[in-house]
């Protein structure tokens, strides 16, 4: 699915981790330290980068800024076993687009790097938005017109539920909160039926659940939290 | 040298340096003398004893100005009173004087040889008629009254003198006279006076001065000695002893002195010994899984069935799950230890974050997790430390509710405080176990990942924030853990 790089100067968790990454259909390549990621990335195209912060030779962190500097859209997810507060903001403000804290849950880590690669894809970096998942009908969305399309199959969607979709489909998996959808909504055009509160938001997540009938999809509804788009269970 | 080096590093007693340590202690030890010279003896010796030397020289001359104004004084009333009686003895006769001068009162005037007097009778003023002594008429511009005495002082012989003089008026109409009577003093009493009042004031106020010098000093040093005593007793301790400085008679200063160091040391103490206990939890806690891991992977490498081989591996990765959840555990009750430093945190938004981080992991374990209460809500707290409570309240439920539970979380204002509430309607506990449920390591069912420190954490950090937890039943089963902060 992906080429990924993988940083980590442990053996036994790189090798763990590249493991784990192919298993999961993705092509890795491996570094044990900064110097030896910067060459790597300067020979090879990679789709994303999963970074140890604390590196021998050229820490985690100038490996980002380094990143930062040349490749502005890669993706790039942290690892730390430090879990103070200003390690994680340090990460995020030199470029990280994810931390995840040793140790971390396997499927956890695939989860992220999904989501982040999805996050990649969007209309910034002229790609699409799309979810696969097992058993389930592969849904694409045009990342600028409200156009989607369910195994190829086009779907009628209004620019709200093309928006709301979107944002559900960029967050598989995870809560996108009532706010979110919001706040989105108001930088958009009005597209007529019901008109933008709370009330508004159940009416389109009533339509899309109807459009995603049969598709293998379900929006699930969390209590007092948001919304969240999974694989619908067998 | 002394004591103090065989005391080695406990206490760098300001002034007397460790023998033989390392160029970067000599800056500190500088900084400590040049903090010596600031003695507190010092400046109180100083500052009582120099406006006081102040106040002796101002008041000495001053009291020697007056005392010369009054012997000034005393000389010329004498002076006035001569010059008029020697006046009265001269008496027109005709066209001429005559001095009626008994021998007697000459004697008298002529007398005294330190003190000598001169006088002179002249007519026309300025011209000699009787006297022992040629005197000098008042100074230029002076405007000389009849029959008023002037007093003026002169230099005769390099002496100096005080002269009183009076003219007046003689004959008749048809031919007025003049004539001047002069009496002038050596200024050499006034000077006595001065040196005697050298003698009988100064001398006494110099005795005076040293008297309350040594008494100024010596209440300076009683008053010093809690303080002496403080340093001993602290150069005495070791590092060790962190009970409290007992100081039963101290004065008030001390007493505060003694009572921030005491209030230093319990907060000392305190940190050590959580710190003490923190250690001894830890590596108990710390070394039994790792001996686990260690016990199944050595049985896992001399297996050969590849099923049992499974089975040791399965075991071995619960067993490092548990050791990972274990230490961040750890990690974390170790942090609440630290300060924490309060900021208004919006604790309602903070509890969705942290319930939609959860939501994922409570979908796969089956388990409903939802959010009630209010949209906002500004608390002080410690952020990282409140989101780790959170997260281990619902990590707690969602590991304990089982499969097809429901577990809530609130965050609601009530009478001033704020309650953030983790409800659940799992099977829930008994009374008995309802008890132990904040205590460290207790854990309520073997059910694997859990370590018994969620909810001991969730205690601590309340605390730390000034407010409780308390757990109760959940009707008509389940369980609901509390806590209370306050809203200001």
């Amino acid at each position: 699915m992906a080429h990924l790089l993988i940083v980590e100067d442990d053996e036994l968790l790189r090798d763990g981790l590249c493991a784990q990454l192919l298993h999961a259909g993705h092509t890795v390549c491996s570094a044990p330290d900064g110097a030896q990621a910067q060459t790597l990335l300067e020979s090879t195209r990679v789709d994303g980068v999963v970074l140890d912060l604390g590196l021998p030779v050229v820490d985690g962190v100038s490996v980002l800024r380094w990143i930062r500097q040349r490749y502005t859209a890669l993706p790039v997810l942290i690892l730390t076993a430090r879990d103070g507060v200003e390690d994680r903001v340090q990460g995020l403000n030199a470029g990280a687009d994810d931390y995840l804290t040793k140790p971390f849950n396997m499927a956890e880590l695939l989860a992220r790097l999904q989501a982040m690669l999805r996050r990649a894809r969007l209309p910034a970096f002229g790609g699409s938005l799309e979810v696969e998942s097992s058993g389930a009908m592969r849904l694409r969305l045009d990342p600028v017109q409200p156009l989607g399309w369910l195994d190829d199959v086009p779907m009628e969607l209004t620019q709200r539920e093309w928006s709301l979709l979107s944002l559900l489909v960029g967050n598989m998996g995870q809560v996108v909160s009532r706010e979110d959808v919001l706040a989105v909504w108001r930088t958009q055009p009005m597209d007529g039926g019901a008109g933008s509160g709370s009330n508004a938001l159940e009416v389109y997540v009533h339509r899309l659940r109807r459009k995603l009938l049969n598709s293998g999809l379900s929006i699930r509804n969390v209590r007092g939290l948001g919304y969240m788009l999974e694989p619908e269970l067998a | 040298m002394n004591a103090a080096q065989e005391r080695g590093g406990h206490n760098p007693l300001p002034g007397r340096p460790k023998a033989g340590s390392p160029p970067r202690g000599a800056a500190t030890r500088e900084a400590v003398e040049r903090g010596g010279h600031f003695s507190l003896k010092r400046q109180l010796l100083v500052w009582l004893l120099l406006p006081q030397l102040v106040l002796w020289l101002v008041g000495g001359a001053l009291a020697f100005r007056v005392a010369l104004t009054y012997a000034e004084k005393a000389i010329d009333q004498s002076l006035t009173q001569s010059v008029r009686s020697l006046a009265r003895q001269v008496k027109p006769f005709g066209s001429g004087l005559l001095v009626d001068f008994p021998k007697a009162a000459q004697a008298i005037i002529e007398e005294d040889p330190d003190d000598r007097v001169s006088y002179m009778v002249s007519s026309p003023p300025g011209s000699f008629l009787l006297g022992n002594g040629r005197l000098p008429g008042p100074p230029q511009g002076t405007v000389v009254a009849n029959n008023e005495p002037l007093l003026y002082n002169v230099v005769i012989d390099g002496k100096p003198m005080r002269l009183a003089s009076v003219d007046l008026s003689f004959g008749d109409g048809v031919a007025p006279q003049r004539m001047r009577v002069q009496v002038a003093k050596s200024l050499a009493v006034q000077q006595r006076i001065a040196r005697e009042l050298v003698q009988d004031v100064l001398f006494p106020l110099l005795l005076l001065g040293a008297l309350l010098s040594f008494l100024v000093y010596a209440g300076i040093r009683r008053g010093l000695v809690p303080l002496q005593r403080l340093e001993a007793q602290l150069a005495h301790r070791n590092a060790a002893s962190l009970s409290p400085i007992e100081m039963t008679q101290a004065p008030q200063e001390v007493h505060s002195l003694v009572n921030a160091v005491n209030h230093l040391l319990t907060t000392l103490r305190r940190s050590l010994s959580q710190e003490k206990r923190f250690l001894n939890d830890a590596a108990h806690q710390l070394r039994t899984p790792l001996a686990g891991l260690i016990s199944q992977t050595e049985m896992a490498l001399q297996e050969t069935d590849p099923q049992a081989l499974q089975q040791r591996l399965a075991k071995v990765h619960t067993g490092a799950l548990r050791s990972a959840h274990l230490v961040q555990q750890l990690l974390s009750l170790a942090r609440t230890e630290a300060e924490v430093t309060l900021q208004p945190v919006d604790v309602a938004a903070l509890a969705r974050e942290v319930a939609r981080e959860w939501t994922p992991r409570a979908v796969t374990a089956g388990v409903d997790l939802g959010y009630e209460g209010e949209d906002t809500l500004m608390v002080p707290a410690d952020k990282l430390l409140l989101r780790e409570a959170l997260s281990n309240l619902i990590d707690n439920a969602v590991r304990y509710a089982g499969r097809g539970a429901s577990v809530t979380l609130r965050a609601r204002a009530r009478e001033g405080h704020c309650m953030l509430e983790v409800e659940d309607n799992g099977p829930g506990l008994n009374d008995a176990e309802l008890a132990h449920v904040f205590e460290r390591f207790w854990r309520a069912s073997e059910l694997p990942g859990g370590c018994g420190l969620g909810l001991a954490i969730v205690a601590e950090i309340a605390q730390r924030h000034g407010g409780t937890a308390s757990v109760q039943h959940t009707q008509p089963h389940g369980l609901t853990v509390r806590l209370q902060l306050t809203l200001e």
